[in-house]
């Protein structure tokens, strides 16, 4: 092969488009030719470069909003007025979205710090001993029945946490769920009854249609092994998951709806109250304070629907 | 709505593979109608049109081809429509052969260029070249493909990758030069 012959293929070969006994002068040719190595290695990071920066221009990213209702309005187009919302997920699942969408997640390791989290010793004490702060030793472990349940809650809502980060960014960025998503009144009947016309109570909730922020879809996922209702919301073009999920079948004495602010190193922000059986979280990558805003802004409507099913 | 229930099967079932085909690539659709228009809106106005398009047609796809491409073609036509509507489509203009005797020489890659100036340099170059360098070297759909959704024939698209890479590896070079990043790329390319 000659260089000038290698030149007109080499895009070929670069796209994988050649024969394989073409494919093969090419290699050899290469071998022996230094400037047409050059070239061919040139032409590759000419490409990588280009890739990258279509794949990472923010500008170039498609809205899951968008997404969103693009798809649900086809189909019902297609199939009439049908409820759209669910087997979307099957299809994001796909590799071809998840390496695009994978370039929406900032997050790369889920570490949080949580204001929940506040005693270092909570895990030794929801296990039913305390352990000195600055070493292992043992020195305390005759803890009622209240404190140990207290500890137990709070520890699970800890990790809920934990998990409502990772299901806001497995499921409303990443499309990304071992399970299928199912309707959210479905999971209200099977499962719990807050979750029944909660979507209802968020859409219709004066405080989002002042906030200007759009409700995108609802449903309920597993994420981590816990069950969430999931509602998917829209704020300055910020995607934001509304989860609520039970607090492993306990009931604190009281409902407290003051926010409990908790942040995530990598960006995501999540804000949560609880319920009496209840934790809700608002998890977006919107700036801090515009999270709690936005936590705080629902809390009532939220709040309040959880506290009927609770009662 | 469409009567019967084989009618309705029927629909499900092609909702379903549309879905199954289609809908995984509306981000690669949008990104590639987002660097067309430019606009958010009208590029998603773009998306939505194409895809409303591909459903009514999608009784022609061919399964086990390229979803992409077809869709890429649908994509293409759909903006051309708007752009004679608007009056503002620019045929491909004759000065291809004078833009390819100005650039016999592909400069070496430069390197540590931001990702903002990569995008720069390839909004430099003209639009016949830009289009298909994006449709074959960032969305690697193969040069047939290309062809079918620029709608003219595969040695145009040769000739106008070969033309277009060599250009952009210029301007490449160009934007590391000014900001002083990659000095063997400096001197190769003041060498020649």
């Amino acid at each position: 092969m000659q260089c000038r012959e290698f030149e007109e293929i080499a895009g070929s070969y670069l796209k994988d488009e050649l024969l394989v006994e073409t494919n093969h002068d090419v290699l050899k040719h290469v071998e022996t030719c230094p400037a047409c190595r050059r070239e061919l290695a040139a032409r590759r990071e000419t490409n990588a470069q280009l890739r990258r920066a279509f794949d990472t221009a923010p500008e170039f990213q498609l809205r899951p909003g968008f997404a969103f209702q693009l798809r649900n309005k086809l189909k019902a187009e297609t199939l009439g007025k049908r409820e759209a919302s669910f087997s979307f997920f099957t299809a994001m699942m796909r590799p071809q979205w998840l390496a695009v969408a994978a370039c929406l997640v900032i997050a790369s390791v889920v570490g949080i710090f949580a204001v929940l989290y506040q005693d270092n010793n909570l895990y030794e004490l929801a296990r039913g001993r305390q352990v000195n702060p600055t070493g292992g030793e043992e020195v305390r472990s005759d803890f009622s029945a209240g404190e140990l349940s207290n500890a137990a809650i709070q520890l699970a809502r800890f990790e809920q946490t934990e998990s409502a980060i990772g299901n806001h960014q497995n499921c409303a960025i990443k499309f990304n769920l071992p399970e299928e998503p199912i309707d959210l009144n479905e999971a209200g009947r099977r499962y719990d009854a807050a979750y029944i016309d909660l979507a209802q109570a968020v859409r219709s909730s004066e405080s989002l249609r002042a906030g200007g922020i759009s409700y995108i879809e609802d449903h309920s996922c597993i994420y981590n092994g816990q069950r969430f209702a999931h509602i998917v919301l829209e704020d300055k073009g910020h995607t934001v998951s509304l989860l609520v999920a039970e607090v492993d079948g306990r009931v604190t004495k009281e409902a407290n709806t003051d926010i409990i602010a908790c942040s995530h190193k990598d960006g995501y922000q999540v804000s949560c109250f609880n319920t009496k059986r209840h934790t809700v979280f608002v998890v977006s990558d919107l700036p801090e304070a515009d999270n709690l805003m936005l936590t705080r802004r629902l809390a009532p409507s939220v709040a309040a629907h959880i506290a009927l099913a609770e009662a | 709505m469409f009567g019967t229930k084989s009618r309705d099967a029927g629909c499900e079932e092609r909702w379903a593979e549309f879905e199954r085909e289609a809908v995984p690539q509306m981000a690669d659709i949008f990104r590639i109608a987002m660097w067309l228009v430019r606009d958010r809106a009208e590029a998603e106005d773009l998306v939505q049109e194409t895809y409303a398009q591909a459903l009514e047609a999608f009784h022609r796809y061919r399964p086990n081809t390229n979803i992409r491409a077809w869709l890429m073609t649908i994509l293409y036509r759909a903006r051309g429509k708007k752009l004679r509507a608007a009056g503002r489509l620019n045929l491909a203009n004759d000065s291809e052969e004078r833009i390819a005797e100005t650039i016999a020489f592909a400069p070496p890659v430069a390197q540590g260029l931001t990702d903002e100036e990569v995008l720069r340099a390839l909004e430099r170059i003209p639009q016949q070249y830009r289009e298909a360098i994006v449709l074959s070297d960032v969305e690697e759909v193969s040069y047939k493909e290309v062809a079918q959704i620029l709608q003219v024939p595969i040695g145009t698209v040769m000739s106008r990758l070969n033309r277009g890479r060599k250009i952009l590896r210029a301007e490449l070079a160009m934007y590391a030069n000014s900001y002083g990043i990659g000095t063997a790329s400096k001197r190769a390319v003041s060498a020649d």
